[in-house]
Parts: C-alpha cells; structure tokens; sequence
C-alpha cells in the first residue's frame, strides 16, 4: 500500500494526517491543480455535491449513498471547510482523492475557500486546535488559490459554487481570470463564488455584501450565449437538498444535512449519468452511531 | 488570538489589505517590533499592577466576607439554641424560613426531580453561563456595550457571527422596550414620573441593573429572582468586587450570598425556584415590592423550560399581583418544523428541553397564554420582523459591518424562531405607548436593492 492510500485509509477514520505529510500532500496537489481550467471540463457520469462545510461524517454518508470514489465520479462545487467540526480532515480527504484519482474527482473553489473567510467561521481556529500551529491552515488555503472557478460538464452544465457575474458573458471570459490569488472582494472571481439567484428581474445587490442577485432573464441570457443548459450551483441552504429556479434554468444543490448540526435539513446529490439524465439523491445527516466512538456529539449554539 | 495578531503582524500585506477592504474592524498592524515590545511590556507591567491590585482588594474582602461568615455562624447557632428551647420559631417561619433547610432542601429536591422528566435544574443553569459567554462575546466584536459583563464570564469565547447578531437583536430589543417603560409617564403628567419597578426572572448574570446605574437611569427597584445555585454565584460575585457592590445603593446592603442573597435599597438578587408560587410571594415581600407601582418583568429564555402548568402560573401570579405591568419574554416558538425539531433534540440532548414550546408554538399562542390569564393586551413579534421592522435602522447598519456574515439562510430560518412576547395590565395609563410601533410592523417586505448594469 502507498502512503497516500495509507493516508486516505487514515482520514477516512477521521484521523488527521501529520504537518509534515499535510505540506508533501500539498505540494501534490498543486502541481495537479495548476494544470487545470479556471473552466474545468468533466465528463459525464458525475455526481454533483455541494456545501460540505467541515461535516465529516456526513461526507462519508454522501459517499455511502453516492458511491466510492474512484468508482463513482465526483464534482464538488466548494465550501469543504467551515462551520463543522472537521474541516481539516474532511478538505485533507477531498484533496488526497485528488492527488490519488485526479480525473475521477474535480474540486472547485468555494467562498469559503479563503483565509479571511476561514479566519471568521472556524477553519482557522480548527488547524490550530488540532496543530497547536497554523502551518496547516497556511499549506491550505494556500492551495485554495489553486482550485479552479468552475466546470463545464460535456458543453452543457455550467457548474460554479456562488452564480453568475454582471461582468461576465461569456465562458471565455472566465478563461481569462488569473485565479491564483485570494478570493478579491469584488470583480467576475469574487461573483462566480458569491452570488445568488433571485426572483428579480435583472440584477440586485446582495446582502452578503459580496457578489449580486441575478434574476431568470440573466440566466435565460447566460445559458443562451453559452449554448448551456443548465447552471448547477451550491452556496445556499436548502432545506429540502435541492432547488430548481427560472424554469430549470439554475439548479442550487446543497450537500450539508442537518447543517451546522442545528438546522434540521435535509441534503442532496446531483447524479448524472453518461446522457446527463438527472437524478438527484437525498440523504439525512449520519447517525450518531456512525459517528465514532466515543460518540463525539456536536453542540450547535443557541440564544440560551 | 495572540496567533491571529501573530500573523498580522508577520508582514503578510495581502492579509491585511483584504481584511481592510472588507471594513472589518481588526487590531492596528504593528510598526516595529521594538514598538510591539515595548506595548507589550507596558501591558504586561499594568496587567501585573491590575492583578496585585486587584488579589490585594480580593484578599481584604475574602476576610471581610469570612468574618462575616463567621459571625452571622455565631448568631444562627444561638438561635438555633434558642430555637431548640422553643422561642422565635413563629418568626422565622414568618419570614419564610430563613433557617438553613428550607433553601437547600428546595434546591436538592428540584435537583433530583431531574432524572425523570429529563430535565436537569443543572443544565438549565448552565444555560445562563452559556449566554452570559455570548454576550461578553457581542460586547468584545462591539454588538453591544456592557461594562460590567466581563466580571462574570471566568473564560471568555469566541462566537460565531450568526450568534454574536442574534444577541445583538435580543439585547437591542429588550433594551429598547427596558427605556420605553423608564421614560414613560403617566397620560397629561405635569408632576415628576412615578416610581417604576423591575423585576426579573431567571435573571442569571444579567447585568441591566449595573449599567442601568451606571447610566444614571436605575428605577426606583430592581429584582432579580434565579435558582439558588445562581444567585449564590451571582451574590458572590457581587460582593467580592467594589465596582458592582458600590452600585447597590446608599445604605448597607444585606448579603448573604449562600443563602438569602442580597437585599439593598434599590436592588435585590433573591433564590427562587419559579415552580414555587410561595418561593415568588416571598421574595416579592422580602424585596419589598410594591404591588401598586408601574412594573417591568422580563423573562428571558425562562418560562419555555418550565412544566406549561407552572409557567401559566406564573404569568398569573404576575398579573394578580402587579395592578399596573408589562410582562416581556424572549423565547422560542415553531417547534414543528424541521429546524424547530433539531432545536428540540439538540436541547433535550444538553439537558434543558423546551418544556413549555408545545404548549405555546407560535405567536398567537403566546398572546393568548397573556390575555387568558389577566393580561389585557398582548403582543408577539418574531425576532425576523422584529430586527427588519423595529430595530433601530442606523444602529443595525453599524452591526452588520462589524463582521463578515454569510449564514443569510440559517439566520432568517433562526429568527424566525425565536419571538418576544409582551402582556400588559394597565390601570393607570403609564403603560398607554408601551410596545412595538405600530407603523413600522406594517413594512413587512424586505426590499430588494435592484442595481441597473
């Protein structure tokens, strides 16, 4: 057995890997992910996932439900890290996949996938608990930069964490971004990662006070230019795993159940098949059984 | 946090770039290291002066206190002996039994009622640390100001965002209809505002009544009822720091912060177990309550853990023993749903459980528990439309700038949760503008900023 299918046998029982072979994994993947599209092509069968925020043992319910990697095809739409309590082990699994089957796994950079993001809402904090250094933290969101933007799904699913840009028409022009960089607070890089569709007509600033509100004659408009059919996103909670918009024109899938172990949703996978067929698959949040032993139960916070 | 200044200070300009461009309040980077040397010796040097200070002041009263201790031992063992030849023992139960037993049998009884129902008393007074913590972490992001909440927090935490807002919008609408009721004046009032009341219960480590004083605003009299357990903690807390104990009033304030809790002029933290009518009849006449002035009660997150049973009865309580009142409480509703049913298990599973939420589950249902039990009107609002509709707009836009916030989802969905309710019982007319605006509840639509490309 090689080291990194010891180490993938090793995070999937939820045990980090140490500093010194988080930095060599690293060093793996970039070299893999800079050689990839800020459009990366997939082809079909593949499996969609969205938000996984840290919820380790429910990504390994994702799989369960949704089959073994490499034998089933993944995309993941971003958002691996914050929120949940595992967030390095269950980025560390996701890239080490990466590095062991880099065409049978894409991994595509969310808003969460940001060092001023994680130093708010939790990744941060979680390498230095469980390294007692950030050195951890700085090796990943180092490699962060090097996720790319978004995937085109055989020419005809446009795939990207947030939604669409007011400066971007064509898929081309994302082409043209220099990705490699922290997520900025404004401009076409920081709108695929931010922004959420709305009913409204055109475009809408938005509360999150990053990226905008785009309406169904935007994507009407995106999808025509573009020759797609549909834009997949993640990036929102939806309590019943998935969410159909602007007559199936934008899909939102969301990968978290029961998220921040406080929400009681439920979450979905989007599978394609090599016709790209839709079938989408819901699945609830492990049992707490399967969350090792000894049970370490999350305590979600309240206004107590 | 000394990591994060660590790496602000390392020189990674990209960091620092990104975190001004967000207008996220952060420290000041730092010039040299000889200058964050030196500041770091100047704080070292006055934290080491504060801290002999401060254990020089904590000894001197720690033996005040054993002194005490000591003496009030003497005097209860001479009653005791005296009680033992059968004098005073009609006194004392007057009094409402100022002898050791009575308190603490009460507290173990309710301790070892815990097994049963599910509830324990000790998680539910774990609730109080666990919001006490909350809010010194609103005032260190800058939500909220408190100047005294830190002296009750032993380990301060960091919360997230979405919790930091949501005590943000509890403390601002509490405080909100806290000033209502003390500004507030009788209808065509020429002569000098009438003496309020406040009452609280489940108070907790509340500090309303210490920045209330500071702030030159306390009312006439300030009660706070909580478990024993709590008030033991809170009394001594009290008592051993000057800067609470002076806030007390001018006369000598009685503590006794084991048993009988703190009885002063205008401020009284008394053990109570809400469950217990009498326990409440007893500290009303033992803070010297007066039925007939205007009264503010707060409950907090307090009835909605009790038995239906025993919180109807004290909202009742309330309204046959105040002739003028708003009753306020902040507490959860939709226990339905599938975020009202995580919210159930995951309380059930720390030991609290949301004893009261299926008898009051929505809005309506907590103004019918008000008006069928002596409460002439009644409000409820969810905390939704209360941040968007009566919140100050100006205070909320300052708020949401102070820190990153992207849990747009979970924090509707958790607002929409949670409500405050109010009764009023009015016989005089001071209560006659007390409540919600009325305007602002009608601009329900929250509005969408269309951008023209």
């Amino acid at each position: 057995m090689s080291d990194l299918d010891r180490q993938i046998e090793q995070l999937k029982r939820c045990e980090p890997l140490k500093e010194s072979e988080v930095k060599a994994l690293c060093l793996k993947a970039m070299e893999i992910l800079v050689e990839e599209s800020n459009v990366q092509r997939v082809d079909a069968p593949v499996t969609i996932c969205g938000d996984i925020h840290g919820q380790f043992y429910d990504l390994k319910e994702l799989f369960k439900v949704g089959g073994d990697c490499p034998q089933t095809n993944y995309l993941f739409l971003g958002d691996f890290v914050d929120r949940g309590f595992y967030s390095v082990e269950t980025f560390l699994l996701l890239l080490a996949l990466k590095v062991r089957y880099p065409d049978r796994i894409t991994l595509i950079r969310g808003n969460h996938e940001s060092r001023q993001i994680t130093q708010v809402y939790g990744f941060y904090d979680e390498c230095l608990r469980k390294y007692g250094s950030v050195n951890v933290w700085r090796y990943c969101t180092d490699i962060f930069d090097y996720l790319s933007l978004s995937a085109l799904i055989d020419n005809r699913i446009f795939s990207v964490h947030g939604g669409l840009s007011p400066s971007i028409t064509t898929v081309d022009q994302i082409r043209t971004i220099d990705r490699k960089q922290e997520v900025p607070h404004d401009g076409a890089m920081c709108d695929l990662l931010w922004s959420d569709p709305e009913e409204i007509e055109g475009w809408g600033l938005s509360p999150r006070g990053a990226g905008y509100l785009f309406g169904g004659n935007v994507a009407t408009t995106f999808n025509h230019t573009n020759k797609i059919e549909t834009i997949c996103r993640a990036h929102q909670l939806v309590m019943e795993g998935y969410k159909w918009m602007f007559n199936n024109q934008v899909v939102t899938v969301w990968s978290a159940p029961n998220y921040c172990y406080r929400c009681g949703n439920v979450a979905a996978i989007l599978e394609l098949d090599e016709h790209l067929s839709r079938k989408f698959t819901v699945f609830e949040a492990a049992p707490p059984e399967a969350r090792g032993v000894p049970s370490k139960k999350p305590v979600p916070d309240y206004f107590l | 946090m000394y990591a994060r200044n660590a790496i602000s200070c390392s020189g990674d300009d990209d960091e620092r770039v990104a975190e001004a461009q967000w207008g996220v309040t952060q420290q000041q980077p730092c010039r040299s290291n000889h200058q964050r040397r030196a500041r770091e010796r100047d704080e070292r040097e006055r934290r080491e002066r504060r801290e002999r200070e401060e254990s020089e002041r904590e000894r001197l009263q720690r033996r005040a206190r054993e002194r005490d201790e000591r003496e009030r031992e003497k005097t209860r063992e001479r009653g005791e002996e005296r009680e033992k030849r059968g004098e005073e023992r009609r006194e004392r139960t007057m009094e409402g039994g100022t002898g050791a037993g009575t308190r603490l049998g009460m507290g173990m009884g309710m301790a070892m009622a815990a097994p049963g129902g599910g509830s324990s008393t000790v998680a539910v007074q774990a609730t109080n640390d666990d919001a006490t913590a909350s809010k010194l972490s609103c005032v260190t992001k800058g939500y909220i100001y408190d100047d005294f909440v830190h002296l009750f927090v032993r380990r301060s935490v960091k919360r997230a965002p979405i919790i930091n807002r949501g005590y943000y919008a509890r403390w601002a609408t509490m405080r909100m209809l806290l000033l209502q009721f003390l500004e507030s004046d009788l209808p065509n009032a020429s002569g000098p505002s009438p003496k309020k009341q406040i009452l609280s219960l489940g108070a907790g480590f509340d500090t309303t009544f210490f920045q209330l004083v500071a702030e030159g605003r306390a009312p006439h009299k300030f009660v706070e009822l909580d478990f024993l357990e709590v008030t033991k903690k809170k009394a001594m807390m009290i008592a051993t720091k000057e800067v609470l104990l002076s806030k007390l009033g001018p006369g000598k304030p009685e503590i006794d912060a084991g048993k009988e809790g703190i009885v002063s002029e205008r401020y009284s933290l008394l053990p109570c177990d809400l469950r217990n009518l009498k326990d409440l009849d007893d500290a009303f006449a033992k803070a010297e309550l007066d039925a007939k002035l205007p009264t503010l009660i707060f409950a907090e997150c307090v009835l909605i853990y009790m038995d239906p049973a025993a919180s109807r009865k004290v909202v009742k309580w309330c309204a046959d023993k105040f002739e003028s009142a708003a009753f306020v409480i902040y507490e959860q509703i939709h226990p339905d749903d599938a975020f009202g049913q995580q919210m159930l298990k995951n309380l059930e599973s720390r030991g609290c459980p949301l004893l009261g939420l299926h008898d009051t589950p929505t809005l309506e249902s907590k103004e019918r528990r008000f008006t069928d039990l002596g409460w002439q009107r009644a409000v409820a609002m969810d905390m939704d439309a209360i941040y968007h509709q009566q919140l100050d707009p100006v205070d909320r836009r300052r708020i949401e700038r102070l820190e990153i916030f992207d849990e747009f989802e979970e924090w509707n969905i958790m607002q929409a949760h949670y409500c405050v309710a109010y009764g009023v019982k009015d016989d005089t007319g001071v209560f006659y503008k007390f409540g919600f605006s009325q305007k602002k509840a009608e601009n329900v639509q929250k509005p969408i900023t269309p951008v023209i490309m």
